[in-house]
C-alpha cells in the first residue's frame, strides 16, 4: 500500500556526537541517523524502514566544512553535495569528486544531501561512493569508543550496508592529495540526466613519461557495491599510456567490464550493463588520461 | 483579418496560476472533512477468500469501512463518452476478484490520512492467488486464466475493416513488404494527482462531488448508474485540472467509493491518490500490430493487411474505439484499393486502457509509418514521395467520421517539414561524429476533430450561452473543461471576434459546475476548440444580432450599417460611433419595450469532422557504443486548421512532442511477471518521463487550411503532435544506423542488440561474399 | 519530543506552528499555514513540484521534515508578487504563456528566481541544469526556457 504520511517516530536533535551516539546506541536497531533526509524520508514514507525514533545530527556543529591540509582534502560528513559542487578548489584539484556532485539529482537534491548521506546509503549506484572510492578516500567514525578512520574500500559491504555499528556516525571523508602526474575523470549514464546511474565509473591515472604507473578504475551500479576493476588496473600499469593508445585503454577496459556483476532491474540489462561498462571505463580513462598535466 | 483569433494573448487563468493562488481539487477543504483510502489489490489476479475489517472498524477516528459486500453489485463500463459505446460493462466500484494490481476492494473515510492509512493496514484479506496473464498473446491462448465470464480467449472487443479484395490486391502487387511491431503500456504521469471529494446532504438528497474528471456531465450518470441511485440529485464540480492527457476520462472506482463513504457518514470524504495509485490506474494499451502492405512498381499501394492486438487491461473502458480509430485513420490517409484489417482488444491482468493523447494511433502509426519507410528503400523512392503518391485528398473517405475529408494540409505539411530539414540532402549529411551516427526520419499522421460521425446515434453536442452586461462586459458560459489546454481562453477570443470587444471584456467562470452550466460531452478527442468553440460563435452571434436590433432601433439606423468594434456600435459607412456595448446593454434592460438583458445561446452538434494532419522529421544522434538515442531536433508541420492563440498552439505542439519522445525512448509500465504481478513502476524513480535535459529543438510551422466547418477554421491540435513522433525518431535511427527498431520503447539495450546483430549480418554477408 | 514548536518566516511573515516530527514541510504548509501554492506530486523527491526556497535556496518540502526549518525564511510563490506587481520572472510566464496546466507553475518560478539570484545570465544549457528537477508533463519545457531568458534580459536592465 502507497502512503503520502510518515509513520509517527521520537525525534531528537543532540547538540554533540556523544549525545547523538549515546541515543543511538540506546535505541539500537529501532533507531536512524537524519541528516539531510534526501534517502531517509522516501524509505520512511514507503515504510522500507519504520524507525521509532529519528536521530537529527545536522544540526551537530562542526561537521559541515571543506578543508585542505598538508595530506589532502577533508569534507565534514554533513556538507551539502551543492556546497561540494560550487567549491572552487574541489572543482580544482579533485575534478572527479565534482563531476560526481554535479551529476547527483537535481539541484533540489543537491542543496538537501549530504555527502556522508550518499557514502553511508551506500547504494551500488552511488555516485560520490564511486569517485571517493577511486580517489582512496578515508572515512572516520565517531562511535562509543572514540574516533577510527577506515579506507572507504573496507567500508562498504554490500548493497546498503556499511561497516557502520549501529551506534556509530560517519564524521568526516578525506581524500588524498592528488598526485602532479595524475589525471581523474568520473562518468555516468543514466535514463534521464537526473536519473540514478545505470553505470557510473571513477578513474584516476598517474602517467609519467608515457607510462601508466598507477591505476584507479571504480564501477557502480554493476555490482552490490561499488567496485574497484583490479585487474584492469594491473593490466594498465606499466604500460604505455598517452591519449590515442586504443588497444591498451580498450583491453583493460574489457576486463573491467569482465569483473562486473550486474543484474537486470528496470533500469537496464545485465548484459547492456555489462557492455556498456566497457565503453564508459574507456571514455573514463580517456577522459583521465587527457587531463594529466 | 482578426483582431483577437489569431493572437498570443495571455490566458485568461494566467495571473491565478503563476500567483498560486488557483485552487486545484486537491487543495480543497471542506469543513468537517474526512480522508478516504483505498485497499487495493497487491496481486495482478486473485480471488479474495475473506475480509477481516473489524480491527479497522474499531479505530479511533475511523468514520466508515466499506468493502465489496457494502457495494451495489452493479456492473459499469468506466468510459464517459459515447453512451451506445459503454459496454461491455465488465467493472465495479469495488470487486473481490481483483483483475489487476491496484484493483480496489475496499475502502475506509477516517478523521485525517494518517488514519485512513491505518485503518487500510488494518483491514485483514485472505487472497487465493490466481495465475496471470500480461500479454495479449498469451491472453489470447486456450488455457489462458480468464479474466471474465463470456469472453472466451480473453478477447473483449473485435473490430474489422475488409474491402475490395486483398488477395487479387496481393497477386497483383509488384512488391510486398510486411513486419510485426511492438509498443508498450504508457502512463499519462500527470503532475496533479486524481481526487475526488464527495458530499453528501441527506434533506437535499443532494451529492456534490469535487473531482479531476475530463467530463463532468457524463460523471453524473455514471455516477448514479454505478451506485444504483438514480434518485440522487448529483453535482459535479471541477476546478481546472492539474493535467489530463485522456487519464481522467473514465469513472473510477474511488469515485463510486468516494460517494458511496459520503453517503454512510453524512460528511464531504476526500480522496487524493498517492502517485504509485495514479501510476496503477489506467494506461495506454500495449499493442501488437501487424502490416502487410502491397504495392505497384510506381509506389501506388494495392493492398493492405492488418492485425491489431491491444493489451486492453483488466477492463474493456474503451477499448473498442481507441483499437478501432488508428486503423479508420490509416486508411483515411492513405488511398488503399483492398484491405483486410482486425483488431482485438484483449483482457489481460494489467490497470485498464483508456484515452492517452492520440487514443491508439501513436502505436499504429510507429508501426505503419516505418513499414512505408521500409517499402519505400525497397521501391528505392523517397519516402515522402511514396507517401504524397498515396495520401488522400480532399474530398475522399474520412472512415472516421463517415463523412468526406473536409481540408487537408497534410502535402503542406510535408513540403514545410522536408524543406526545412534540407530531407533531399540527408544522405550527404556528415553522419559519423566518434561514436555518434546522425539520421533523420520522418512520420505522418492524420487526426480527428471531435468524434462527430464515428457513432451512430449520437450527438456530441456542446452547448453555450453568452449574457451582454450592462457594464460592456460579456459573459460566456458552457461546460467546458478546462484540463491545462487553454479552452477557456480560446472561446473568450471566439467571443470577443464574434461580438467586437476587447479579449479583456470577456469573463467566464474558471470552473466546471454541472449545477448551472449548460450540457457538455467533456474535453477529449481534441473537440473543445471544436464544438465548443461553435457552440459560442453561433451564441455570440446570436447576441450581436441582438445587440444590434437594439442599437437599429435606439439611434434609427437600419441593423445593415451597424456593427461593433473595440466595444463600440459604430455606423460601417461613416465609421461614426453611436455608443458603447455597455450603453446598448444598459438601455435594453431599463427601457420599457426593450427585450431586457441580451442573451445568446446555442446547442452544437457536430456533424463534420475536419481532420487535422501533420508531418515531423526528427533528427537523431545514435550513440553506437551505448545504444543511446538523442533527439536533437524534430521539425513539424501540423495542419491545425486556424490557430485560435498561436501561443498555445505552440505549447501544445512543444508539450506533445516531448511527451510522444518520452514514450519512443524511455517511458514503459513494468509489472513483475513471474512474481505477483506488482506494478514495478510506481514511482518516478522508475518511470521517467522527459526532464528540461531531453527536449530537442522544436522548430515547427503552422498550416492552416481553414476548414469552413472548424470553430474560426480550426482543427483539433491537442493530441496530435505526440502521434507522429516514435515512429520519426524510429525512422530516423534507422537512417543513422542501418537498423530499425520496432518495440518501444527505444532503450539503449535495444539499440545495442540491434546493432550487435545488424554488424552480424552484415559480416555474414560480407564472408558469404567472399566464400562465393 | 511529542511535537516541537516552529518559528518560520514565510513569505515576510513570521508564523509559528505545533508540528509533529513525523509531518512534513509541504503538510505544514499546506495544511496548517493554507499555503496550497507547494505542491504533492509524488511524495520520493522525484517532480520537484513541491519546492520551496528555504533561505533562499530551493529544497523539497515532501522530504523536509517540518522540525529542521525552525528560525528559517521560507519563500513560497505567493511572497514573490510585490505592492500588486508581479515578480519579472511571473510576467514572463504570462506574457509567453509558459504554462498550461499550471500545477507545476510554482515550483517552476521559485525555481527560477533561485536560479537567477544566483546567475543573473543564464545560458539555455545552464537553464536546464539548475532547472531539471522539477517535472512537467504539459509544456514541454520550450516556454519556460524562453520565459526565464526573457526575465533574466529584462531584470538585467
Amino acid at each position: 500500500m502507497s502512503r503520502r504520511t510518515l509513520p509517527p517516530f521520537e525525534y531528537f536533535e543532540p547538540g554533540t556526537l556523544v549525545e547523538a551516539v549515546s541515543l543511538l546506541s540506546r535505541y539500537g536497531e529501532d533507531a536512524v541517523v537524519f541528516a539531510g533526509g534526501t534517502d531517509l524520508v522516501v524509505f520512511t514514507r514507503n515504510r522500507v524502514i519504520a524507525p521509532k525514533y529519528v536521530v537529527n545530527i545536522s544540526t551537530i556543529p562542526g561537521m559541515n566544512y571543506i578543508r585542505e591540509d598538508h595530506e589532502g582534502l577533508n569534507i565534514g560528513a554533513l556538507t551539502k553535495i551543492r556546497t561540494l559542487e560550487e567549491s572552487a578548489l574541489i572543482k580544482d584539484k579533485y575534478i572527479a569528486l565534482w563531476e560526481a556532485a554535479h551529476s547527483l539529482g537535481s539541484i533540489q537534491v543537491r542543496n538537501m544531501a549530504t555527502i556522508g548521506g550518499n557514502v553511508c546509503r551506500a547504494s551500488p549506484s552511488g555516485d560520490m561512493c564511486c569517485a571517493l572510492l577511486t580517489l582512496d578516500s578515508k572515512v572516520k567514525i565517531f562511535g562509543k569508543g572514540g574516533f577510527r578512520t577506515i579506507p572507504i574500500e573496507s567500508f562498504f559491504k554490500g548493497p546498503g550496508l556499511t561497516d557502520l555499528e549501529k551506534s556509530e556516525i560517519l564524521t568526516e571523508i578525506s581524500v588524498p592529495h592528488r598526485p602532479a602526474n595524475e589525471g581523474t575523470a568520473f562518468l555516468k549514464i543514466g535514463r534521464t540526466k537526473i536519473d540514478l546511474a545505470q553505470i557510473n565509473v571513477a578513474v584516476a591515472i598517474n602517467v609519467v613519461g608515457g607510462i601508466c604507473k598507477d591505476a584507479r578504475i571504480t564501477l557502480g551500479a554493476v555490482a552490490p557495491t561499488p567496485i574497484r576493476a583490479k585487474e584492469a588496473e594491473k593490466a594498465l600499469i606499466g604500460e604505455k599510456i598517452r591519449t590515442g593508445e586504443e588497444k591498451i585503454v580498450d583491453r583493460a577496459s574489457e576486463i573491467a567490464a569482465s569483473e562486473t556483476k550486474p543484474i537486470t532491474d528496470v533500469r537496464a540489462t545485465a548484459e547492456w550493463r555489462r557492455d556498456v561498462s566497457k565503453i564508459l571505463v574507456k571514455r573514463a580513462i580517456k577522459k583521465a588520461v587527457g587531463r594529466v598535466k | 483579418m482578426y483582431k483577437v483569433v489569431g493572437k498570443g494573448v495571455p490566458r485568461k487563468d494566467a495571473i491565478l496560476k503563476v500567483t498560486g493562488r488557483l485552487k486545484f481539487t486537491t487543495d480543497l477543504k471542506l469543513p468537517n472533512m474526512l480522508h478516504a483510502k483505498l485497499l487495493r489489490s497487491p496481486y495482478a489476479h486473485a480471488k479474495v477468500e475473506s475480509i477481516d475489517a473489524s480491527r479497522a472498524e474499531k479505530m479511533s477516528g475511523v468514520k466508515a469501512v466499506i468493502t465489496f459486500y457494502d457495494c451495489p453489485k452493479i456492473k459499469f463500463n468506466p468510459w464517459l463518452d459515447a453512451p451506445h459505446w459503454v459496454k461491455p460493462r465488465d467493472k465495479m466500484i469495488l470487486t473481490d476478484h481483483p483483475l489487476c494490481y491496484g484493483d480496489a476492494i475496499a475502502a475506509v473515510a477516517a478523521i485525517d490520512e494518517e488514519t485512513a492509512e491505518n485503518a487500510i493496514e488494518a483491514i485483514e484479506v485472505k487472497y487465493k492467488v490466481l495465475p496471470a496473464v500480461f500479454d495479449p498473446l498469451e491472453a489470447i491462448k486456450d488455457g489462458a486464466p480468464l479474466l471474465h465470464e463470456d469472453y472466451e480467449r480473453n478477447i473483449a472487443v473485435r473490430n474489422s475493416w475488409v474491402k475490395g479484395n486483398v488477395e487479387t490486391g496481393f497477386r497483383e502487387a509488384d512488391i510486398t513488404v510486411s513486419d510485426s511491431f511492438k509498443t508498450q503500456d504508457q502512463q499519462h504521469a500527470p503532475l496533479e494527482c486524481n481526487c475526488t471529494i464527495a458530499n453528501y446532504d441527506p434533506l437535499l438528497n443532494r451529492l456534490t462531488v469535487y473531482t479531476t474528471t475530463q467530463n463532468p456531465f457524463p460523471y453524473v450518470s455514471r455516477l448514479k448508474f454505478a451506485l444504483g441511485r438514480e434518485d440522487i440529485d448529483v453535482r459535479v464540480i471541477t476546478h481546472p485540472l492539474g493535467g489530463a492527457f485522456g487519464g481522467r476520462h473514465e469513472f473510477f472506482q474511488h469515485d463510486g467509493a468516494v460517494a458511496l463513504l459520503a453517503l454512510k457518514t453524512g460528511r464531504p470524504v476526500k480522496y487524493w491518490a498517492t502517485r504509485e495509485e495514479v501510476m496503477a490506474l489506467n494506461k495506454r494499451y500495449s499493442a501488437h500490430v501487424e502490416f502487410k502492405l502491397g504495392a505497384k512498381r510506381d509506389g501506388s499501394f494495392v493492398a493492405l493487411e492488418g492485425k491489431l492486438l491491444a493489451n486492453a487491461g483488466a477492463y474493456a473502458n474503451c477499448t473498442f474505439a481507441n483499437m478501432s480509430m488508428p486503423m479508420d485513420l490509416i486508411i483515411t490517409q492513405y488511398r488503399i484499393p483492398n484491405f483486410n484489417l482486425e483488431a482485438y482488444g484483449v483482457y489481460t491482468n494489467t490497470q485498464n486502457n483508456t484515452p492517452l493523447r492520440g487514443f491508439g494511433n501513436p502505436q499504429v502509426f510507429f508501426a505503419f509509418e516505418q513499414l512505408v519507410d521500409d517499402l519505400a528503400e525497397k521501391l528505392n523512392v523517397d519516402p515522402v514521395e511514396l507517401r504524397l503518391k498515396n495520401i488522400a485528398k480532399v474530398g475522399d473517405a474520412n472512415y472516421f467520421s463517415k463523412t468526406k475529408i473536409t481540408t487537408y494540409g497534410l502535402r503542406k505539411c510535408l513540403e514545410v517539414v522536408t524543406e526545412k530539414a534540407d530531407w533531399e540532402r540527408r544522405n550527404e549529411l556528415k553522419k559519423e561524429e566518434g561514436s555518434r551516427r546522425k539520421g533523420l526520419g520522418l512520420a505522418t499522421f492524420t487526426y480527428i476533430t471531435s468524434c462527430a460521425g464515428s457513432t451512430e446515434g449520437w450527438n456530441e453536442s456542446s452547448s453555450a450561452i453568452i449574457y451582454i452586461n450592462t457594464d460592456g462586459t460579456v459573459t460566456v458560459i458552457t461546460g467546458a473543461c478546462e484540463l491545462g489546454q487553454g479552452i477557456y481562453t480560446t472561446i473568450a477570443q471566439m467571443a470577443a471576434e464574434v461580438i467586437g470587444v476587447p479579449y479583456e471584456k470577456v469573463k467566464l467562470e474558471l470552473k466546471m459546475d454541472t449545477l448551472w452550466q449548460p450540457w457538455d460531452w467533456g474535453s477529449f478527442a481534441s473537440r473543445a476548440n471544436y464544438v465548443v468553440g461553435s457552440a459560442v460563435i453561433k451564441a455570440a452571434e446570436e447576441a450581436k444580432r441582438k445587440i444590434l436590433k437594439v442599437a437599429s432601433k435606439k439611434f434609427k439606423v437600419e441593423e445593415e450599417y451597424l456593427d461593433i468594434k473595440n466595444g463600440n456600435i459604430y455606423d460601417v459607412r461613416d465609421q461614426k460611433e453611436y455608443c458603447t456595448l455597455a450603453e446598448v446593454a444598459h438601455y435594453a434592460t431599463e427601457t420599457s419595450n426593450e427585450p431586457g438583458q441580451i442573451m445568446g445561446a446555442y446547442n452544437f452538434v457536430p456533424r463534420e469532422n475536419p481532420p487535422p494532419s501533420g508531418a515531423q522529421i526528427a533528427e537523431v544522434e545514435v550513440d553506437v557504443e551505448t545504444g543511446e538515442v538523442f533527439v536533437k531536433r524534430v521539425i513539424a508541420a501540423h495542419d491545425v486548421g486556424k490557430a485560435i492563440n498561436p501561443s498555445i498552439v505552440a505549447g501544445q505542439i512543444h508539450g506533445g512532442i516531448v511527451m510522444g519522445t518520452g514514450y519512443a525512448l524511455k517511458e514503459k509500465l513494468m509489472w513483475d511477471e513471474a512474481g505477483t504481478g506488482v506494478l514495478l513502476t510506481r514511482l518516478f524513480t522508475d518511470y521517467k518521463i522527459p526532464t528540461f535535459h531531453e527536449v530537442p529543438v522544436i522548430d515547427f510551422a503552422l498550416v492552416e487550411t481553414n476548414d469552413p466547418f472548424g470553430a474560426f477554421g480550426s482543427k483539433g491540435v491537442g493530441e496530435p503532435p505526440s502521434i507522429p513522433t516514435a515512429a520519426a525518431i524510429a525512422n530516423a535511427i534507422y537512417h543513422a544506423t542501418g537498423v530499425r527498431i520496432k518495440e518501444l520503447p527505444i532503450t539503449p539495450d535495444k539499440v545495442l542488440s540491434a546493432l550487435k546483430t545488424h554488424v552480424l549480418e552484415a559480416s555474414n554477408r560480407h564472408k558469404r561474399k567472399d566464400i562465393a | 519530543m511529542d511535537r516541537k514548536f516552529i518559528r518560520i518566516i514565510v513569505n515576510g511573515e513570521l508564523k509559528e506552528a505545533y508540528v509533529k516530527p513525523n509531518q512534513t514541510l509541504l503538510e505544514v504548509l499546506r495544511d496548517t499555514l493554507d499555503i496550497t501554492s507547494v505542491k504533492y506530486g509524488c511524495g520520493t523527491g522525484d517532480c520537484g513540484n513541491c519546492t520551496v526556497l528555504v533561505d533562499g535556496k530551493p529544497v523539497l518540502s515532501c522530504l523536509t521534515l517540518a522540525t529542521t526549518v525552525d528560525g528559517k525564511e521560507i519563500l513560497t510563490v505567493e511572497g514573490l508578487a510585490k505592492d500588486g506587481e508581479l515578480h519579472t520572472l511571473q510576467k514572463k510566464f504570462v506574457e509567453l504563456g509558459a504554462f498550461q496546466c499550471g500545477y507545476c507553475t510554482p515550483a517552476m518560478i521559485l525555481t527560477a528566481k533561485s536560479l537567477l539570484d544566483e546567475n543573473p545570465n543564464p545560458t539555455v544549457e545552464e537553464i536546464k541544469d539548475y532547472m531539471s528537477g522539477v517535472l512537467c508533463r504539459c509544456t514541454g519545457y520550450v516556454k519556460i526556457i524562453d520565459a526565464i531568458l526573457a526575465a533574466a534580459k529584462e531584470m538585467k536592465r
